[in-house]
């Protein structure tokens, strides 16, 4: 059976950096721990504004950068749970009940299951800034799963409980598509180049980062299918292959549009190594507003 | 813990469904399920965790083929449907995405044929599996299919009334949950409730979800399984929490809990429903 394990992180590399990996920062996710009862696994609350600049037109905060908030804070969760050892995230499901959101976002991880080789954790994802009838009904709700590895040469050290404040804002905060830098590339394909600072702990492209690609592909695939406004409501990603080289490229195929939804499944290559099959998805994007 | 050779038993949901299997295509294999009245949604197609049913059954096959002696536990599954399927025949085509260490990620099609091995028409549903890989064991589990192509059917009754009627599911628990009680008829060859039943059973709590918050014929079109822990005693317990509407949909997350040990949570499943009522 071929290693899926991302490889050794480059010696004496800082780990998971206390003040919130880039992606973290540029969507200004804050996290605090949860007391547990002694024996428990550790529970996260975070919180992350929706910026205007990340704001889809549907009227939410964009479905890319949400599956990167948790990714990065459910990956976080599962990593605390495991110690010392670490974790990479292998697959993240994401559901959004709705784009009507005010903002801030509340995210609530917590540990459903911790095994030997994997832990499961679930997000909640609740909308500070609701009204309404029902203003505590989950915005989304979503799973990750992550495989428990040998975090080799990584320095694992967090201050306990974990206390990290919503970053503040940074004047004219680089567009979403820059900071992921995405960009067509022929035959409806979507690619985005491996910047330094979507690199994670591991040396290998941030889960975040290949999840904001999928929504980019997933929502031009749906567009130039449908024309009109589409988002990404429910994407099932798989992580199958660490992206080491870039570009990642996206390619997306609409296998159908039905009343409620249009269905593409994205598959994610990495060029720069032999196009090794990356991540592969399926998602359901529904109309929305243009 | 019976020997795979025996089953399932010969009064058993999988059975009842009539399905039919193919493997020994290396990497791949297939399967079929009539499409029956009795596992129509409400928009007349088949309901998606019998689909899921289906899937499970080859997906498990196949990984345990893939990975012989080792065994396997299903992590996840999901599906979408494309359009209401009605057969005569449904068609699952299974093919290994991905083998790893500890995991094995396994594509889904799904298509109408007229019959098992006829041509298959355009997709009617897509999904993913993924399977835990683990050690192997010498505890009389007969080992996976091999690469000989065999194909075999679950022989059995078929199903005179609606499936979820069929195993069991019943409304009427506190707060809209529904119930599901542990009997040999669904439970896998670990004695625990089969996952295929838990997804169908996750579905149903999602519908009912749908129903009562006014979605007409309302009909689950993806569904998302994560398996936690098996469901061994019952009876198990589904409760949905709505999600904030306002997609056009009816999204929730249903959480499966053992009933008989405790509230164990055993499944989560998130779903997606839609009106199935004609336009």
């Amino acid at each position: 059976m071929s290693d899926r394990r991302p490889g050794p992180p480059p010696q004496g590399h800082p780990g998971p950096p206390p003040q919130g990996h880039l992606v973290g920062r540029y969507l200004r996710l804050g996290r605090h721990e949860v007391p547990t009862p002694e024996g428990e696994p550790p529970r996260l609350v975070g919180r992350a504004p929706i910026d205007d600049h990340l704001r889809h037109p549907a009227g939410g905060l964009r479905t890319g950068a949400l599956l990167a908030l948790v990714d990065t804070l459910g990956g976080f969760v599962a990593g605390l749970s495991i110690l010392p050892r670490w974790v990479v995230t292998t697959n993240l499901l994401l559901e959004v009940g709705t784009f009507e959101q005010a903002g801030p976002l509340r995210l609530d991880a917590r540990v459903l299951r911790r095994g030997r080789h994997a832990v499961v954790a679930a997000i909640d994802v609740t909308d500070e800034g609701r009204t309404g009838p029902t203003p505590a009904a989950p915005v989304a709700s979503a799973v990750i799963t992550c495989t428990v590895l040998d975090p080799g040469a990584m320095v694992l050290e967090f201050e306990r409980p974990v206390a990290l404040e919503v970053p503040p804002p940074v004047e004219d905060p680089p567009p979403f598509e820059e900071f992921f830098p995405v960009a067509p590339a022929g035959d409806g394909a979507t690619r985005l180049r491996f910047a330094d600072h979507l690199r994670n702990p591991w040396g290998i492209l941030h889960g975040g980062a290949m999840a904001a690609l999928v929504d980019v592909a997933a929502e031009r695939a749906a567009v130039a299918r449908a024309p009109g406004g589409w988002a990404c409501a429910d994407v099932g990603l798989h992580f199958l292959q660490p992206v080491r080289e870039g570009p990642a490229e996206a390619r997306p195929t609409v296998l159908g549009v039905r009343p409620d939804a249009a269905v593409v499944r994205v598959d994610v290559y990495d060029v720069g190594a032999a196009d090794r099959h990356a991540g592969h998805a399926t998602v359901s994007l529904v109309p929305t507003p243009t | 813990m019976s020997s795979l050779a025996d089953y399932p038993p010969a009064r058993h949901v999988l059975r009842d469904l009539a399905l039919e299997v193919e493997f020994g295509d290396g990497d791949a294999a297939r399967g079929w399920m009539p499409a029956t009245a009795a596992l129509a949604a409400p928009d007349g197609g088949v309901r998606i965790g019998a689909l899921a049913t289906l899937v499970d059954v080859i997906g498990g096959g196949l990984a345990m083929s893939a990975v012989a002696p080792g065994r396997v536990a299903t992590a996840d599954l999901s599906l979408r449907r494309l359009r209401p399927p009605t057969g005569p025949v449904i068609e699952a085509r299974l093919a290994i995405l991905r083998r790893g260490r500890s995991t094995l990620v396994v594509d889904v099609w799904l298509a109408e044929v007229a019959e098992p091995g006829a041509p298959a028409g355009e997709p009617i549903g897509c999904g993913t599996l993924t399977f835990a890989v683990l050690a192997g064991s010498d505890d009389g589990f007969a080992p996976g299919p091999g690469r000989r192509r065999t194909r075999s059917a679950f022989a059995g009754g078929a199903l005179d009334r609606p499936v979820l009627d069929a195993v069991g599911v019943t409304a009427g628990a506190p707060g809209g949950a529904l119930t599901l009680p542990v009997e040999d008829a669904v439970r896998n060859s670990l004695g625990a409730v089969q996952g295929g039943i838990l997804a169908l059973f996750g579905e149903a709590a999602a519908a009912a979800a749908a129903a009562a918050d006014g979605v007409r014929a309302a009909t689950v079109v993806d569904l998302h399984v994560t398996y936690l822990a098996l469901g061994r005693v019952g009876p198990l317990v589904a409760r949905a929490t709505p999600l904030a509407a306002g997609t056009g949909r009816a999204v929730s997350r249903v959480d499966i809990v053992d009933g008989g040990a405790a509230d164990r949570l055993t499944t989560v499943v998130h779903a997606s429903a839609a009106s199935g009522a004609a336009r």
